[in-house]
């Protein structure tokens, strides 16, 4: 399956708030989420894989998520 | 697919998703991608990069633009007490800040720290002590109080700020400004009376950041958006900085700018299949040749844009 790959830099603990809360229907369209450990400053790389079809804003609007 | 050319290109391991998804390198605890062999930051739209060489790129572009407007602003502030520099970079403009108002208290706010932050941390204190530095996500709002600042600055964010989301940004600058401060964004747009190389190069810049949803000339509209979001006493100097040796010192520094940047971003151009390293590469030479010439009448036109909160 096509896929593709965004991420974003969120210093926010609300916005990786919205990424968990937006995962499963993220995993149900195929797609999967990546949460790395978060910087000593508090902020954490997200990066989706997401099918073609689909685009972040379908999942997470208005989060600063952009491809690779 | 396009994006996995390009990602198998940058690293010859990439393919699958969950591949590309590792491709972040770690310096510290700061993720980069490295694209073209520059390291460029993680997690974010802007494509410069982020290494030594572009530090000091910025601060030579620092410099260049304090000695072409004869200062750091332009805006009529008279005693602020309290600045804000959105997209701090090196942090050069808002340390300058600091010790010109010795009153004030400055803020830098960038994804990640300015190499002095870093330095301050090995032990070797440079910062004045009226500045700090502040990490967060631009994209993500701006991680301060309503009415926090009389005086907030932004340059040169044109290629880390999408389309869709300039309005969302000085509107969160309007924001964090107290009633009566002042907002202030300096902003440059394409190369403008250059040869076919250079126009070539703008071409294939307005390419790769479209990818991005980033429009180049959003930058020359700055003040359009500060009045929509309220900002009043807007005004805005638009001045062609020219670009090459017909400039004299102030061309042939913008000229260096200019070339530098784009050697900056054109391994994302290449990754991105916009054009062959080949093609960019004979550009940027070209481009180099084109920019001593005499008669050519190259300018940079330079926005610099401001408003005041009610």
């Amino acid at each position: 399956m096509p896929v593709k790959v965004y991420e974003a830099m969120l210093a926010h603990p609300a916005s990786v708030a919205r990424v968990v809360a937006a995962r499963p229907a993220i995993e149900r369209a195929g797609g999967s989420v990546k949460f790395a450990p978060p910087t000593a400053s508090g902020m954490v790389l997200v990066t989706l894989i997401l099918p073609d079809q689909f685009i972040p804003r379908e999942f997470l609007p208005g989060l600063p998520f952009y491809p690779v | 697919m396009r994006l996995f050319g390009w990602l198998r290109g940058a690293s010859g391991r990439a393919d699958s998703g969950e591949a590309a998804a590792d491709l972040a390198v770690w310096e510290g605890d700061t993720p980069f991608r490295v694209v073209g062999g520059r390291r460029r930051k993680a997690g974010i739209p802007y494509i410069v990069p982020w290494d030594i060489e572009e530090h000091n790129r910025l601060d030579f572009q620092h410099f260049m633009l304090r000695y072409a407007l004869h200062g750091n602003y332009a805006t009529p502030i008279s005693d602020p007490q309290s600045i804000l520099d959105v997209g701090s970079g090196t942090g050069r403009w808002a340390i300058e800040m600091a010790n010109h108002f010795k009153r004030a208290s400055v803020v830098g706010f960038d994804i990640s720290p300015p190499p002095v932050d870093l330095l301050a941390e090995q032990g070797m204190e440079m910062r004045p002590r009226n500045y700090r530095f502040v990490l967060g996500n631009l994209l993500e709002g701006l991680p301060f109080r309503d009415n926090s600042f009389d005086f907030v600055h932004m340059r040169a964010l044109v290629t880390a700020i999408p389309h869709d989301r300039w309005q969302g940004v000085i509107g969160d600058l309007a924001r964090v400004t107290q009633p009566g401060g002042w907002v202030e964004s300096l902003e440059v747009t394409f190369l403008e009376g250059g040869g076919p190389a250079v126009n070539q190069l703008m071409v294939w810049l307005d390419a790769t950041l479209a990818l991005r949803n980033v429009v180049f000339t959003d930058g020359g509209a700055v003040d359009s958006v500060m009045r929509a979001v309220g900002l009043t006493q807007v005004g805005v100097r638009k001045m062609p900085m020219p670009c090459g040796d017909s400039g004299g010192r102030l061309g042939k520094m913008l000229a260096t700018d200019w070339v530098s940047v784009l050697k900056g971003i054109g391994g994302m151009t290449v990754a991105q299949g916009v054009a062959t390293a080949e093609q960019f590469n004979h550009a940027i030479e070209e481009m180099q040749r084109e920019l001593t010439n005499p008669r050519l009448r190259c300018v940079m036109p330079l926005y610099i844009a401001f408003g005041q909160r009610q």
